[in-house]
């Protein structure tokens, strides 16, 4: 429908007659954290990780939502901070009063910045880093450096600098970096070791030249602020016509539309519209900060720390509870409050109220082209406001009873369509506004449906109903149609999306998407009153329940709460929020209107925990991947926290360590201790979650070992193992090879000593053998003859013995008789042998011609005649050795002796067996015992 | 009340040493270590001048006058080769103190000297960190500084690399003598 742009206005000016003159600034709710105590904050900082510091007189103070981190500056602790900074590697710079400069590292240290140049001796009063990661500060004294990870460089007066006090630092979007000073900006470059100053002062346009705050906003826009000139973006000179009504500017910050400043006096000015009004604070203010969650945070002069979240915040006007919100197609704000309607125009500072003619509780409200509000009611039926006139009218619905209350209120094209208890009902009305006729609607069927709770319209033009116990309901051109899937549900809200979908929650707070004929379920049932629905943005729903404000985050399946439950009034009253194009969702409460600035809400929730310290047997050890810790390291504290400043109160955590508890540990120190962990392999996971629901929560997790003592590692034991039994080989086979050697020595030796004792035998017994041939040939040459056969058969028996070592006892006393028989030749009966051999016996052995020697030596050293013959006995004993026993019966004059014999025997025995040769001389008696040898197999 | 503003006035300017300290004999010192070589050099022909009224100094050093070195050869290359003595005879060091100095205070105190400094004819802004120590009988500076050859545009070649450092580190340590007359 078109409207006449003049006759908009001219109801306007109208309106006017009832204007209340209420600001429309908004009223921030904030938080306070108290400082520990002698610290009063003069700058803040939210660093890579969302932590805040804050710096100023008694130091500096890393803040968590929770516990405050003090760094302690080795040299001194009575310095203040005067300048702090991020730098691209994420950490913190601190600049101090006395020109000197720290690092911040993880383990509350504070690393000093020493330059070969030397450090300021003037307070440091700005720090920035540019796009190429030069280091630019400022002081109050000595002009402007930069260190470019190398040399130490200084910009001052003499360089052209318009002063040397400067007292405010920024870069700008091109990369110059300005300096605010007493007599305008300079803007410097730094490029090959050419120094570039320009000025920005009154001729190019700055309205004061004292510049004593500068500020670069994330839109890329450079801001100055002035001793009594205000606040201005350098890129538009035009802007400082924002009369200023504050002092000297100490700092500016801007995020989107948001203006802000603080001056001298510690107030905070807001620019609202064209102008800048009084922002609100609980004390005199030092410094500011935007945190990247939508918060501004506030330090006080008097040492209270301050935060309020910017997306949230009362909207001043309307009083009491509001009961129904409306925006109507020309963006104005329309609200239905205790004893008037109130209505705000857009991009208008205040709002107007027009009284009630009646009190009443509007319920509904719905614009018909330019000039007729339409009212509905709960209990005082359906009313018309003419917005020329400002004129009441009651509208008698023949259908409907008054006293049902209208809920919904729906315009399209020359119809009204109205959500009550009663049904859903359709009024066409003529060309002026008024009502021709009211139908209800029913089903195709003819079925009613009642206890509407809301309608809405579509983006694409379609009428929606959600209705008690009958889902969602379609308004076609004459029927209502119940889609299918909903049926028997009972849906209290909805809002309408772009896309020409809709959300809506049910009665248990179930939150549903609708569109295109299908159904998505988004939600388990939330268990919330909810009142109206809202939408944040594509993946954002916002809850507006009974007890509190919600955030339904459909990417992250997590509900999100904004208050602290029953924080705020919400009041009784169904859909009471109202969403436009703006970034400006209107929520009405029991407290009245309240406001949610999209543009504030922080495009994620930082939920998940940060480690803020990890204590390794009591030193902070940083957080590098798989770490392995020593056997003793085994004292281990994690301190987390999750960086959520909105409503930190009501995160809760639980952790558990993944190798020692068994199950996840509610904690609320947000602290885990393991003071003795044996060695092993563990991880260290941490959850946050709002009210305890950690269904969804993502963990932090960290991996690590502790190690096995050395001593248990496997490759110790593997190793000592290795080692002992290395040792034990080596033991064994030095042992092996010292015998072998021993008995390769010994074998050798006996061979040598054998081979000798052997060939030994040659000559004694052919010395003994040739003495008898003579004997023979002398006496009996006949028998000689014999006697040289027998002799040379002895010989080859003992050629074929010789290089034996042993031989049996069969063969020795074969050879012995053959010998016997050569001394039988020459002695007759003076000798005898008696032998008294088992044949078991034969078999053994013993070493060759020991016999034979025996026996010789016996014939050697004795005497014997025909008269007195010697008798050799030869037998083997009881105990198994061989007897070689003769009469002891010694010649007066001894024969011819080698002097070997009984030794030679010995010596042979000892190296062929462990048994001795024993030599016995019982009386009368000569005795050899010979052990036998048992054969090898 | 005049007379003794006057007096005391009078016997200030008598008291005031002369705005101008002076020296011709500063000592110089630089040291190059490098993986295969340190080589040591030094002057005590360093000429100086600080102004104490308006913090500024100026300093000229004759680079023919280093003596020291492994060997006269390499004094020769330092002089020729790497230096261009016969070129740029003088390395120079002007500008002016950062702190904000009262020179009528005895004792040590640290300061920055901010100012071009020159070697091989190739300027080059720098901040250099010393101590002055003021004294009955003048001021004494001592200072210590690097300078990167290829800062200045001093070439080494690649034979000698190993035994030239890339940054060679200068002592200087001078007496200025209040100027006479």
């Amino acid at each position: 429908m078109m409207r006449s742009p003049s006759y908009r206005k001219s109801w306007w000016l109208c309106s006017c007659v009832l204007w209340l003159g209420l600001t429309a600034s908004a009223q921030q709710r904030f938080s306070r954290y108290e400082l520990p105590k002698g610290v009063i904050v003069q700058h803040m900082l939210e660093d890579e990780q969302g932590f805040i510091w804050v710096g100023g007189q008694g130091g500096i103070l890393r803040f968590d939502g929770s516990r405050w981190d003090p760094y302690v500056r080795p040299d001194t602790t009575d310095v203040p901070v005067t300048s702090l900074a991020r730098c691209p590697a994420g950490e913190v710079w601190i600049g101090y009063k006395d020109g000197r400069l720290f690092r911040a590292e993880a383990d509350l240290d504070l690393d000093p910045f020493e330059p070969e140049e030397g450090t300021s001796q003037a307070p440091i009063t700005g720090m920035v880093f540019d796009s190429l990661g030069r280091l630019w500060y400022a002081t109050y004294g000595e002009g402007l450096y930069v260190y470019d990870n190398e040399r130490l460089y200084n910009f001052d007066e003499e360089d052209g600098l318009p002063g040397n006090d400067l007292y405010a630092l920024a870069v700008d979007a091109r990369g110059n970096v300005l300096v605010g000073t007493d007599q305008g900006i300079g803007r410097c470059r730094f490029e090959q070791g050419q120094k570039t100053i320009d000025l920005i002062g009154l001729d190019e346009g700055l309205p004061d030249e004292m510049v004593t705050a500068l500020f670069h906003d994330p839109d890329d826009r450079t801001w100055a602020g002035m001793y009594d000139g205000g606040v201005m973006p350098l890129d538009d000179l035009t802007f400082h016509a924002t009369p200023w009504p504050g002092s000297r500017v100490e700092q500016v910050l801007v995020k989107g539309e948001g203006i802000w400043a603080l001056d001298e006096a510690g107030k905070v000015w807001k620019r609202v519209l064209d102008r800048f009004e009084a922002f609100e604070t609980p004390e005199p203010i030092s410094a500011m900060l935007l945190d990247r969650q939508g918060n501004l945070w506030l330090s006080g002069q008097r040492g209270g720390i301050y935060l309020t979240a910017l997306y949230f915040s009362k909207v001043a006007g309307p009083t009491g509870e509001s009961h129904s919100v409306y925006i109507d197609p020309d963006q104005t704000l329309w609200v239905g409050g205790q004893g008037a309607l109130y209505y705000q125009r857009h991009a208008e500072r205040s709002f107007s109220a027009i009284r009630l003619p009646r009190p009443m509780r509007i319920t509904s409200l719905t614009l018909q082209g330019n000039k007729i509000m339409w009212v509905g009611t709960l209990g005082q039926g359906l009313w018309q406001l003419d917005l020329f006139s400002q004129q009441w009218q009651s509208v008698p619905l023949p259908t409907l009873s008054k006293t049902v209350p209208i809920l919904s209120l729906i315009q399209q094209d020359a119809s009204i369509w109205m959500a009550t208890f009663g049904g859903i009902f359709r009024a066409q009305l003529d060309g002026a506004g008024q009502l021709i006729e009211c139908e209800k609607l029913r089903q195709a069927s003819g079925e009613e449906v009642e206890y509407i709770y809301q309608g809405i319209k579509d983006e694409a033009g379609g009428i929606w109903f959600a209705a008690d116990g009958k889902g969602l309901v379609k308004a076609n051109e004459d029927s209502l149609w119940l889609v299918p899937e909903f049926r028997n549900e009972s849906l209290y809200a909805m809002c309408a999306v772009a896309e020409g979908g809709l959300y809506a929650a049910n009665k248990d707070g179930q939150l549903f998407y609708y569109g295109k004929n299908r159904l998505d379920t988004l939600s388990p049932a939330l268990q919330l009153d909810v009142l109206s629905l809202g939408m944040l943005d594509s993946q954002r729903l916002l809850i507006h329940h009974r007890s509190g404000l919600d955030v339904w985050d459909m990417a992250q399946q997590q509900r999100i709460p904004l208050l602290e439950r029953d924080e705020l009034t919400m009041g009784t009253s169904l859909n009471v929020l109202a969403q436009n194009r703006a970034p400006h969702l209107y929520i009405g409460t029991g407290e009245g209107l309240w406001r949610v600035d999209r543009q504030y809400f922080p495009r994620e929730i930082p939920l998940q925990p940060q480690i803020k310290q990890f204590l390794v047997n009591e030193h902070t050890r940083s957080l590098t991947k798989n770490q392995h810790l020593a056997y003793d390291e085994n004292y281990l504290v994690f301190s987390y926290a999750s960086l959520w400043y909105g409503h930190g109160s009501v995160i809760q955590y639980r952790h558990r360590l993944v190798g020692f508890d068994r199950d996840w540990v509610r904690s609320g120190d947000q602290q885990a201790i393991y003071p003795r962990l044996n060695p092993g392999e563990y991880t260290f996971e941490v959850q946050a979650a709002f009210e305890g629901d950690f269904a969804h929560a993502s963990p932090y997790t960290f991996s690590f070992n502790v190690r096995r003592p050395f001593w248990e590692q496997w490759w110790f034991i593997l190793g000592g193992l290795a080692g002992v039994g290395a040792l034990l080989l080596y033991v064994i086979r030095s042992r092996e090879r010292r015998l072998t050697r021993a008995q390769e020595l010994e074998k050798e030796n006996i061979e040598y000593q054998f081979d000798t004792l052997r060939s030994q035998i040659n000559p004694h017994f052919l010395f003994n053998s040739f003495a008898t041939l003579s004997a023979l040939i002398e006496e009996k040459p006949s028998r000689a003859v014999g006697y040289v056969d027998q002799l040379s058969d002895f010989f080859r028996n003992i050629l074929s013995y010789r290089k034996q070592p042993l031989i049996s006892l069969n063969e020795e006393r074969a050879l012995l008789d053959n010998y016997f028989a050569l001394q039988s030749q020459r002695y007759g009966a003076a000798i005898a042998l008696q032998q008294e051999i088992p044949a078991k016996a034969l078999a053994y052995q013993l070493p060759p011609l020991v016999l034979q020697l025996l026996v010789e030596n016996a014939l050697k050293h004795n005497r014997f005649s025909v008269e007195e013959p010697l008798t050799i006995e030869v037998k083997v004993t009881e105990a198994g050795k061989l007897l070689v026993r003769n009469p002891l019966r010694p010649k007066s004059t001894p024969g011819p002796s080698t002097g070997l014999g009984i030794e030679n025997i010995k010596h042979r025995y000892r190296l062929l067996s462990e048994k001795d040769v024993q030599v016995l001389q019982p009386p009368g008696f000569f005795e050899v015992y010979l052990p036998l040898i048992l054969p090898a197999s | 009340m005049t007379q003794l503003t006057f007096l005391s006035a009078f016997l200030w300017v008598l008291l005031q040493v002369p705005p101008i300290f002076l020296t011709d004999q500063g000592q110089v010192s630089f040291r190059s270590e490098a993986p295969l070589e340190t080589i040591e050099a030094s002057s005590n022909t360093l000429r100086g001048a600080v102004n104490t009224e308006d913090r500024n100094f100026a300093f000229v050093l004759n680079m023919n006058a280093f003596r020291g070195f492994n060997d006269p050869l390499q004094r020769e290359h330092f002089c020729e080769k790497f230096l261009e003595c016969g070129k740029f005879p003088e390395s120079t060091f002007s500008g002016k103190f950062i702190e904000k100095l009262d020179f009528s205070q005895m004792g040590k105190r640290e300061v920055r000297a901010k100012g071009t400094f020159s070697i091989h004819g190739v300027e080059r802004e720098r901040i250099i960190r010393g101590t002055m120590d003021i004294r009955p009988d003048g001021i004494r500076i001592v200072a210590g500084f690097s300078v990167k050859l290829a800062d200045h545009n001093i070439k080494i070649p690649l034979v000698v690399h190993q035994n030239v450092a890339e940054e060679i580190q200068v002592r200087i340590d001078m007496l200025l003598t209040p100027k006479a007359g």
